[in-house]
């Protein structure tokens, strides 16, 4: 297949030709944010389509912060139970950075074990995921330590990659093979000199980051008297749970009025006393530092163990915004150390 | 150097046979800033640094440190300070299980070098009992309003209530906010009760604006402006404009100078029998 080209000045009208047959969705700029957020291009806020992670991660296409599961009304009949549809438009992200499609793969092991979680795998199964090449957000994160190719991202349909006045695009699966199928009236075949440039991108240099177990394992980890320590430092703000792009746990709820309402989920936080609140009164998880060793050990051992990966994509989303910028990178190295020193005691 | 002589004040204090640990700053990992730091053995005061990025409040985390034994040492700006006032007069803090060294300070920078927001029309508390001090603690002379400031008073209501729907509309519902304010200390929140569940989860504009309102009026008469919620807001609501709204009510209302400053018990905490509004007068 003929490499294709996309240029620059044609970006907008591409998300509005996509936008005829499907729901486009892109990072755009909205004024007070210092991070592009996802939104749905033409509604006024300019595309941002850049190596820049947006500040709520790509589940939140997936796997909204509130969403309705039903609704009820009591009636002269007996209850009345009326599901809420999941849209069956086509959807198309447009620049989603390898990161946040890496974590897509992650939440897929859970919300896809059977039995699937539907409204995710409808959406899933609808979005088309048009990856941007990134070059590089900051020297904060470390995807490339966790084996993500930010360059050539895996999981995604197709891809944009930035050179000379616009992109390069390829297809990757038969999904992005029929989206750029609908985007040829505004391609262009590629120049020799845009694929070499194409081939040629790099990506800045990034902290190389450990977030595997110590030789010995984390066998010892949980009782190290260094949670405690380490987790004065956290206000339990619980910002990390939300921006992070593989925190999946959400909270089920009824709102009433009347005699009907609605059952909605809403995103949870460990983070927060009530995550584990018994209605009994018990909780298993009293203490703050158990709660920051239960955040911690989930991403770094829990899911390992369980869904065969650590859940987390190096985008250091958890850092930057930490009241006290406290990353996973930085608590992994300090268990390791604490074990190693643990070890030599 | 100030910094110098507060490793020296915390290592000596960490000697002491009561001492629990001691709450300063410390550099970030990457050098971009500093961060609250606890540190518990004297070997290991010269992680504390102080400089004019020190922006989180160390008073914040006493509370939480939870323990009864013992003293907790604790660096204290003009705005930590304040806060720690305020905590020891609602008995949230014992005065007695906290050394509390005071660290002058005249204004901190934003990146770009400007003078920090919140440090505008900075006032100290009056008559503190500091145990040690790195120098005088006195009101540094700070213009009372920055450059840029938006001025929601002189704006009509419809602008002002644009305005915070355009703010409240970018909220992302994480709360950090409220868990970052020292004076969010109440062991049982309305924002966490489930049953009854008083405020909703859900992100609509109706109940973004319901949270932040409840929020600031809990605050009101009892912020002492370090504008923490506004440093932490992911989505950078400005939450500092919100609060001072609420401050300058309460200063016109009842003449309330500001919490913090004194040991006035603040307007909404507090009552009188010959109250003059009749809320007050129709109750029998």
């Amino acid at each position: 297949m003929t490499s294709m080209f996309l240029e620059r000045g044609l970006l907008e009208e591409a998300a509005v030709l996509l936008a005829r047959t499907a729901e486009v969705w892109a990072p755009v700029d909205e004024p007070g944010l210092d991070a592009p957020s996802f939104g749905r291009p033409g509604e006024g806020l300019p595309l941002a389509i850049g190596p820049r992670l947006p500040l709520l991660p790509l589940k939140t296409l997936f796997l909204p912060r509130v969403e309705e599961l039903f609704r009820f009304a009591g009636g002269a009949e007996g209850p009345v139970v009326v599901a809420a549809d999941v849209p069956e438009r086509e959807r198309v992200v447009l620049g989603a950075l390898a990161c946040d499609i890496r974590s897509l793969e992650l939440l897929d092991r859970v919300l896809l074990a059977e039995p699937a979680d539907e409204r995710y795998r409808q959406r899933r199964e609808r979005t088309t995921l048009l990856a941007l090449a990134c070059t590089g957000e900051s020297p904060a994160c470390f995807c490339t330590s966790l084996n993500i190719d930010p360059l050539r991202p895996s999981g995604a349909d197709g891809l944009l990659s930035p050179t000379g006045e616009g992109w390069l695009v390829e297809a990757l699966t038969g999904k992005g093979r029929d989206l750029f199928e609908r985007l040829e009236p505004l391609l262009r075949p590629a120049t020799a000199a845009e694929i070499e440039a194409a081939g040629a991108l790099a990506s800045i240099s990034r902290a190389a980051v450990s977030l595997d177990p110590p030789p010995g394992g984390w066998d010892r980890v949980w009782e190290l008297a260094t949670w405690e320590e380490t987790a004065t430092r956290c206000i339990a703000c619980g910002i990390c749970t939300v921006l992070c792009p593989t925190c999946h746990c959400f909270d089920v709820q009824d709102e009433k009025r009347g005699s009907g309402g609605a059952r909605f989920r809403v995103w949870d936080t460990c983070m927060s006393q009530q995550f584990t609140q018994m209605a009994h009164g018990m909780n298993p998880r009293p203490l703050h530092f158990s709660r920051v060793r239960q955040r911690f050990l989930h991403k770094l051992v829990y899911f390992a163990e369980r869904y065969g990966a650590i859940a987390c994509v190096g985008c250091g989303r958890c850092a930057r915004r930490c009241p006290n910028a406290t990353g996973i990178d930085e608590i992994a190295a300090r268990l390791r150390a604490d074990l190693e020193e643990d070890g030599n005691a | 150097m100030q910094q110098d002589r507060l490793r020296e004040i915390a290592a000596g204090f960490l000697g002491r046979q009561d001492a629990r640990c001691f709450v300063g700053w410390e550099d970030l990992p990457d050098g971009s800033g500093t961060r609250v730091t606890v540190v518990s053995r004297p070997a290991r005061v010269s992680r504390l640094v102080w400089n004019r990025s020190c922006f989180a409040n160390t008073v914040a985390l006493l509370p939480r440190l939870g323990g009864t034994k013992g003293v907790i040492g604790v660096a204290v700006k003009g705005c930590d300070a304040r806060a720690l006032r305020e905590l020891i007069r609602s008995g949230q803090v014992d005065r007695a299980a906290v050394h509390v060294v005071g660290v002058p300070c005249d204004g901190l920078r934003e990146r770009d070098g400007s003078l920090a927001r919140r440090c505008h029309g900075c006032r100290y508390p009056a008559d503190f009992e500091y145990d040690e001090v790195l120098g005088p603690m006195v009101t540094p002379d700070l213009p009372a309003h920055p450059p840029d400031d938006l001025d929601l008073g002189s704006m009509s209501r419809e602008e002002r209530r644009a305005f915070w729907n355009a703010e409240f509309d970018r909220c992302i519902r994480c709360e950090a906010c409220r868990r970052i304010c020292y004076a969010c200390f109440c062991p049982r929140c309305i924002f966490e009760s489930t049953d009854p569940r008083w405020v909703s989860r859900r992100d609509g504009r109706p109940e973004k604006l319901f949270f932040h309102a409840v929020r600031a009026y809990h605050l009101a008469g009892r912020c002492i402006a370090c504008d923490e919620c506004a440093r932490v807001c992911p989505a950078g609501v400005r939450l500092d404009l919100l609060n001072r709204a609420l401050r300058d009510g309460i200063a016109a209302l009842f003449g309330y100078e500001g919490a913090g400053v004194s040991d006035i018990e603040p307007p909404l905490r507090d009552f009188c029998v010959d109250d003059p509004d009749p809320f007050a007068k129709g109750r029998t």
